[in-house]
């Protein structure tokens, strides 16, 4: 018997189809019939018509035939499906009347049966959302509703979603940064007019290629929210609270804003809420962790427990900002200071080294004229034959005159020295004060010296236990260096400060076991030259002589005449301007002389010193490198040019 | 003895057979039958010749023991009674016929196209030609027998429309690529004016060497807009492995096009990635039109 319905004895009877289809054939009967219905048109047919009518098709999204292209949607006309999320599909569309393209977003109108609001409802949500006007939102041009769904006709971004822009090629902290502060904006900008988004996540983002990033979707999983409120958000961007039943707010908004923002900069997101104790929010950051440790801690409260967030999106974007940068505002302005003071610095000693320079040149051009009147006054006094203390006095000046200068010798002064000398033994010593003893001490020693037999003046040193006495009775003001006199290892130290200056280098003439005579040779020089000097060059004034330890020996080899020269002393915080004046003389072993201007630190201000100011450029380059590698290694630079390209 | 009454002529019917536990087979046997009764309790029909009937059907069978467990004995039951002609059996059976008709409604849903479909159907399998029994006594009780009806129903439908048709004469075909809506995008555009009809054509060759069934699959789903998880109940698989084998015979499709094009034109390989980048997401569309073309 032939089953008759059957137009080819092969293909399926209605047997074989319906237990096909209910499922209870056994796996080579299933075989035989996919084999079939592949290569018989009939067959084929007669199944598809069957399980249409037999099987539902699935309305979860994937399954879903698009509306074809044409379809008219009040007045739109669609195109192609471009998107498809939770809610709906979304399509391209074209707007005749404005002759524009647009997005056209269809919301389902039943979840899985559960009817959503009340559709005047759904309708006042959407139009306060259309309201909404913000680069960084969506712009909802228009609000319908068509047959049992609800559809947005939309500004058409053409672009991507944020997770793709985020998934493709790694766009970099800086750049994911800018982008979510951009998003944020728009989230804020929602929520200053109260509106609430309800289901943030990169996929309702989109980056437009204008590279203008612009939040899509709000309000729409909350308008679904009361008819089926496990459809509302997704769970992953989800906070704690939710899951207690609590409604959307601008809080929970900001903790999914955080986990999108977490996974684009993490590449993973928190772990999701324990649904069964949903008041403990999810550890979120894994420590230790590469990012900036400002970042960690806004995320960390934007997914901490509700009433500990950000107090709003706001300030959320606002310590964003911050921690995009490469460094706070507080350290670059403390770094712009130390630059800046570093500068003045540099810039008041180039100033002042300037003016003293200058100075010492003047007074160098003056100093030859100067000394010839002093010459010319000592010879006038000599020989007159005047007052003990006043030929002292004048010899001191010679000698003076000799050792800075390193004039030749001249043997017509033996007289006039060896009468000095007379004149010394009878003076009135003990009369003696102050700088004349010095002078004294000075004239001998140089008389002792010049004659290389002291015993020819007679017997030793008779002025020493004057000398010895009256120096101790001196002011320690600017006569003596305390290392001079540590050199000399004579008995008579005056309590002196380490920084006083010193006019003089001295050597002890020795016999046998005992200083005969005390050198002093090198800069002395009358308190009219020191004034007139001082006077040109506005400041304390040095001659000195190098051979004494002190800050001379520094100037090896011998700088050229005249030149001015720098050189730091020893000490804590001065600096030493100096200018050769002679060349080495026969008869004085200070031969050399110069003229020289002491900086101290108090005359810059107190910040002048040479150490104080390397010590800062150092710290400028420290800092400046610090800087520079924070900018490099932050990218900043570059999103810098992409923003103003963009822009 | 046999608790079953009509044992005799049931395994007569049944033949030489691997069902050995006779008394175990009758047992159930008559469990199912007190069920059938039950369900039907007005329709009075001859014990032995069900028997024999019942028997008959298990016969045709690989695996009695299996096929007892599953057989629809009281839509078998019923199918008997209307063979019988009994009065209470055909009342039952229009209502099933009337559910089926339903199914029907997808091929065309007028009333007059449905009634005349279900008229059919019910004189087919209810009217013996001379000679013969009726045909519902081909019903063997595999699957429902609502289910064996809508099949009845939707391939004398089918028929019909084929009939009225003669010969394919699909709806109006303009390649969506060539005549479509402008769709505002420039480079679409231009591309579109450029290589549409080599792309057509790529793609319609690249279709054809897929295999039959990628080929159907992709057919069911664009032409015939059926879902996945009904393309699912038509291969009897998961939702999911059609899912995969579409996105497979897609990818498949898109690479084979691009090799079409690759011979066809003499493109960069650059200019080909832009132009598929710019065609690829309007296969679907493009498929459409190519599969209206081709079938």
């Amino acid at each position: 018997m032939t089953v008759s319905l059957v137009p080819d004895p092969d293909c399926l009877d209605e047997n074989a189809v319906s237990r096909h289809l209910s499922g209870e054939g056994t796996e080579e009967e299933r075989a035989v019939v996919r084999a079939h219905i592949d290569v018989c048109d009939r067959c084929r047919e007669l199944l598809t018509a069957l399980v249409r009518t037999l099987v539902t098709p699935d309305e979860d999204g994937e399954g879903r035939r698009a509306l074809p292209r044409g379809t008219n949607l009040g007045r739109y006309v669609l195109l192609d499906p471009v998107g498809r999320g939770g809610m709906g599909v979304v399509y391209a569309a074209f707007d005749p009347e404005l002759d524009r393209k647009v997005a056209i977003k269809l919301v389902r109108a039943t979840v899985e049966g559960a009817a959503v609001s009340p559709r005047a409802q759904l309708l006042a949500e959407a139009q306060a959302i259309a309201r909404l006007s913000h680069p960084n939102i969506v712009t909802v041009h228009d609000v319908g509703t068509v047959g049992s769904e609800l559809f947005f006709a939309m500004e058409y971004v053409k672009g991507e979603t944020l997770r793709r822009a985020q998934r493709a090629g790694a766009p970099g902290l800086q750049r994911t940064l800018g982008l979510y502060l951009a998003a944020g904006e728009g989230l804020a900008a929602a929520h200053r007019s109260g509106i609430v988004h309800g289901d943030f996540k990169p996929e309702n983002v989109l980056v437009g290629e204008d590279g203008r990033v612009r939040v899509t979707d709000f309000g729409l999983a909350r308008a679904v929210q009361e008819a089926a409120p496990r459809f509302a958000g997704t769970p992953a961007y989800m906070a704690p609270e939710l899951w207690r039943g609590q409604p959307h707010d601008v809080r929970t908004d900001q903790y999914a804003f955080c986990v999108a923002l977490l996974e684009a900069v993490e590449g993973k997101r928190p772990p999701e809420v324990d649904q069964a104790s949903p008041s403990v929010p999810p550890t979120p950051i894994a420590v230790p962790s590469h990012l900036p440790p400002r970042l960690v801690s806004l995320l960390s409260r934007g997914l901490s427990g509700a009433e500990h967030r950000w107090p709003s999106m706001d300030a959320l974007l606002a310590e964003l900002r911050e921690a995009r940068l490469p460094f706070r505002r507080s350290t670059a302005v403390i770094a712009g200071l130390i630059f800046l003071l570093t500068g003045v610095l540099f810039a008041q000693h180039a100033v002042i080294s300037h003016r003293i320079q200058q100075e010492l040149r003047t007074a160098a051009d003056r100093l030859p004229e100067l000394f010839r009147q002093q010459s010319e006054l000592i010879d006038l006094q000599a020989h007159a034959g005047l007052r003990a203390d006043l030929v002292l006095k004048a010899f001191g000046q010679a000698s003076n005159m000799d050792a800075a200068l390193g004039l030749a010798a001249d043997d017509s002064r033996e007289g006039q020295l060896s009468e000095s000398h007379e004149t010394l033994r009878s003076a009135d010593l003990p009369g003696l004060r102050g700088r004349d003893v010095l002078l004294l001490a000075n004239s001998w020693g140089r008389i002792v010296l010049n004659q290389a037999e002291p015993e020819a003046f007679g017997a030793a040193a008779p002025a020493l236990p004057i000398l010895t006495e009256a120096l101790q009775e001196t002011p320690g003001d600017a006569l003596w260096s305390a290392a001079t006199l540590r050199t000399l290892a004579l008995p008579l130290v005056h309590p002196l400060r380490e920084d006083d200056l010193l006019f003089v280098s001295g050597r002890p003439v020795v016999r046998g076991q005992s200083v005969v005579g005390l050198v002093l040779t090198g800069a002395w020089v009358s308190e009219g030259l020191l004034t007139e000097l001082g006077r040109a060059a506005g400041a304390r004034v040095v001659l000195r002589a190098p051979d004494g330890g002190w800050a001379g020996a520094r100037w090896e080899p011998p700088p050229p005449l005249g030149k001015v020269l720098r050189l730091d002393v020893g000490g804590e915080s001065a600096e030493v301007f100096g200018i050769r004046l002679g060349a080495p003389g026969t008869r004085t072993p200070a031969g050399e002389a110069y003229l020289v201007h002491v900086v101290s630190a108090d005359e810059a201000t107190g910040l002048g010193s040479p150490r104080v100011r390397w010590t800062l450029l150092a710290l400028c380059a420290l800092t400046a490198a610090w800087l520079l590698w924070r900018v490099w290694r932050s990218g900043w630079l570059a999103t810098l040019r992409t923003e103003r390209n963009s822009s | 003895m046999s608790s079953f009454p009509h044992s005799e002529a049931f395994w007569a019917a049944l033949g030489p057979t691997q069902l050995r536990n006779r008394p175990a087979v009758e047992a159930r046997l008559e469990t199912q039958l007190a069920a059938a009764r039950d369900r039907w309790p007005a329709v009075e029909i001859d014990g032995a010749a069900f028997a024999a009937h019942w028997g008959e059907q298990l016969s045709r069978t690989t695996d009695p023991e299996a096929a007892l467990e599953q057989l629809h004995v009281t839509d078998l039951y019923l199918a008997f009674g209307c063979a019988a002609g009994e009065v209470n059996a055909l009342r039952a059976f229009s209502v099933q016929l009337t559910s089926a008709g339903a199914a029907v409604r997808g091929v065309d849903a007028s009333p007059a196209f449905i009634d005349e479909v279900l008229q059919r159907l019910q004189t087919r399998v209810l009217v013996a030609e001379a000679g013969a029994t009726p045909r519902i006594l081909e019903y063997a009780g595999r699957g429902s027998l609502e289910n064996w009806l809508r099949a009845g129903a939707l391939r004398l439908a089918l028929n019909a429309r084929r009939d009225a048709r003669r010969g394919p004469d699909p709806l109006p075909e303009v390649s969506q690529f060539e005549a479509a809506a402008p769709t505002g995008d420039l480079q679409f555009e231009l591309m579109r004016g450029r290589y549409g009809a080599e792309f057509g054509r790529a793609l319609r060759q690249a279709f054809g060497e897929l295999e039959s069934q990628e080929r159907n699959i992709l057919r069911l789903h664009f032409l015939e807009s059926l879902s996945l998880n009904q393309i699912g109940a038509m291969y009897q698989v998961n939702k999911s492995t059609i899912s995969r084998r579409m996105a497979r015979a897609r990818e498949t499709l898109l690479w084979r096009t691009r090799e079409r094009l690759e011979e066809q034109l003499s493109l960069e390989p650059s200019e080909l990635d832009s132009l598929l980048e710019l065609l690829g997401p309007r296969l679907d569309l493009s498929l459409a039109s190519v599969l209206n073309q081709s079938t």
